[in-house]
């Protein structure tokens, strides 16, 4: 495969960013779920 | 359609279409790679960097798409006021800066094989750039103002206003490009790519679509969790100290 | 009503002038502009005299901006922003009273020193009354998006660089063509007329367009 350096790079480079957002977006979803649980615990208590 | 747009509706909606648009994000996802590596043959003249194309191509459309699906948002916010329409803006401007960003990257690393330098000023390299920035403005706004529902109204307006200038600046820059002819071997993308590539193309373009539908609805879920996680600690605090908070944001319908 | 905005236009431009964040300290950020730049590219006067046009423009597009981000923060601050959006006057009117009297404070003090400049820059009297005729046609147009810029970010403390970036992209087409129209004034195969002609288009266009958004702007964020 001539490029292959290049080819790698750009398939490398997308799929991190990508899979950065998606790793962030489901952290912050953790976060929050586990943050307006414990606020509903408080509540209750 | 007022149903569809009712937060927790959405939410539960959410929880149970999400795993049935991974799974099929995931599996588009696998066909378009394995044909875009065992399947697309190599151009005749470019060799295998055109499979740098099956990326490239998708993510020029998803930032456009991810515009569009702000725009509407952005009516959302200011003809009908809906917090839904606030977390479904909030949360497409940072996925158009990412997809846009890997449109930009991914064509330098296209360009500097074929034509020999990382970039040109090339007509439609420079409007996505812009587009790029105006994605980075919407950013530092929503960064910016403090308040959900003013951050929302302001950005609506800001994106609308792009709406309107995007098509002024890809005629501008065509102009200017025209009137600056660069050195560069660039053809006006040929409309006659043969069918063994379109396949594959159309395959990637669809699961990027479908990979940003389903990270822009986790996103839009955070949001309104975010919302509602603000609105309760206001609420709590109020209670705490017997009605002395500040309650701007707990009248909030979320 | 008439009578009213004509009040406005001269208490902006009165205060544009006492508090010296209007015309001068503008043509004053253009002057350096101008200055640095040869300490940057070198004295070459062949080279300055192609790229003049180029400088001036962005020179004008810097000051104007720069002094667009108190167009309504001041009036927020102060109080009188509140008066003015409850006033019967239609907000898009005040708007765009207050652009005009803020481009005759600033925008047109610039295209007045441009050619003074533009001759410190070696350009050809041909090329001069390019660049002023294009900054008179393109400055309103600059004014009109900052003024945008500046009612998204009047309630923020240091809304300034925030502007700029939100503004900037956007007045890219108004740079393309006041340059084109610049240079082409002195380039006999180029065309004067056509980038010259949809410059003034752009201006029209965002008066008619940048009250509206800068209003809604206002309002919404007033609330």
């Amino acid at each position: 495969m001539d490029h292959a350096g290049y080819i790698i790079a750009a398939f490398a480079i997308a799929f991190a960013v990508v899979a950065g957002m998606g790793i962030g977006i489901v952290r912050d979803h953790r976060a929050l779920t586990r943050a307006l649980s414990r606020l509903s615990e408080t509540r209750r208590n | 359609m007022w149903k569809y747009a009712n937060p927790t509706f959405f939410l539960t909606l959410v929880d149970r279409v999400l795993p049935w648009l991974a799974a099929a994000t995931a599996a588009l996802m696998a066909a378009g790679l394995y044909m875009t590596f065992f399947v697309a043959p190599a151009d005749y003249q470019q060799g295998d960097a055109v499979r740098i194309m099956y990326i490239h191509v998708p993510s020029a459309w998803l930032s456009m798409f991810c515009y569009m699906t702000m725009a509407a948002s952005a009516l959302g916010t200011l003809v009908w006021r809906h917090p839904l329409a606030d977390a479904a803006q909030k949360a497409a401007a940072p996925l158009g800066a990412a997809f846009t960003f890997v449109c930009l990257v991914t064509g330098s690393l296209w360009g500097k094989p074929m034509w020999g330098t990382w970039w040109v000023w090339d007509a439609r390299l420079t409007s996505v750039l812009v587009l790029f920035l105006i994605y980075l403005g919407l950013i530092a706004l929503w960064q910016t103002i403090e308040e959900p529902g003013k951050a929302a109204r302001a950005a609506a307006i800001l994106t609308l206003v792009g709406v309107v200038n995007i098509p002024i600046i890809k005629f501008s820059v065509d102009w200017w490009n025209t009137l600056h002819q660069p050195a560069s071997v660039f053809r006006a993308g040929g409309p006659t790519i043969a069918p063994s590539m379109l396949w594959p193309l159309l395959v990637m373009a669809l699961a990027f679509t479908l990979l940003f539908i389903s990270l822009h609805l986790m996103a839009t879920r955070n949001e309104i969790l975010r919302r509602r996680l603000h609105r309760l600690t206001m609420l709590a605090a109020n209670a705490a100290d017997g009605g002395q908070a500040d309650l701007r944001f707990a009248d909030m319908e979320v | 009503m008439t009578r009213a905005l004509a009040a406005l236009f001269l208490r902006d431009l009165r205060l544009a002038r006492r508090i010296g964040g209007g015309g001068s300290m503008g043509v004053v950020f253009f002057l350096i502009m101008v200055t640095i730049v040869p300490f940057a590219i070198g004295p070459d006067l062949n080279l300055l005299g192609r790229i003049g046009p180029a400088i001036l423009w962005i020179g004008a597009l810097l000051a104007t901006l720069l002094g667009l981000d108190r167009l309504f923060q001041a009036d927020h601050e102060d109080g009188s922003l509140d008066l003015l959006r409850m006033a019967d006057t239609p907000l898009e009117l005040i708007v765009l009273v207050k652009c005009a009297a803020h481009w005759t404070a600033t925008g047109l003090p610039l295209a007045l020193a441009a050619p003074v400049f533009g001759v410190m820059l070696a350009m050809e009297p041909q090329a001069l009354a390019g660049v002023t005729l294009s900054l008179l046609a393109g400055t309103p147009a600059l004014t009109f998006l900052g003024a945008m810029g500046a009612a998204l970010t009047a309630t923020l403390r240091r809304g300034g660089l925030l502007m700029a970036i939100l503004v900037l992209p956007m007045a890219v087409p108004v740079l393309i063509f006041g340059v084109s129209a610049a240079a082409a004034a002195s380039d006999a195969v180029a065309s004067f007329g056509t980038p010259f002609m949809i410059l003034c288009a752009l201006t029209l266009l965002s008066a008619v367009g940048a009250p509206f958004a800068a209003a809604a702007a206002l309002r919404s964020l007033g609330e």
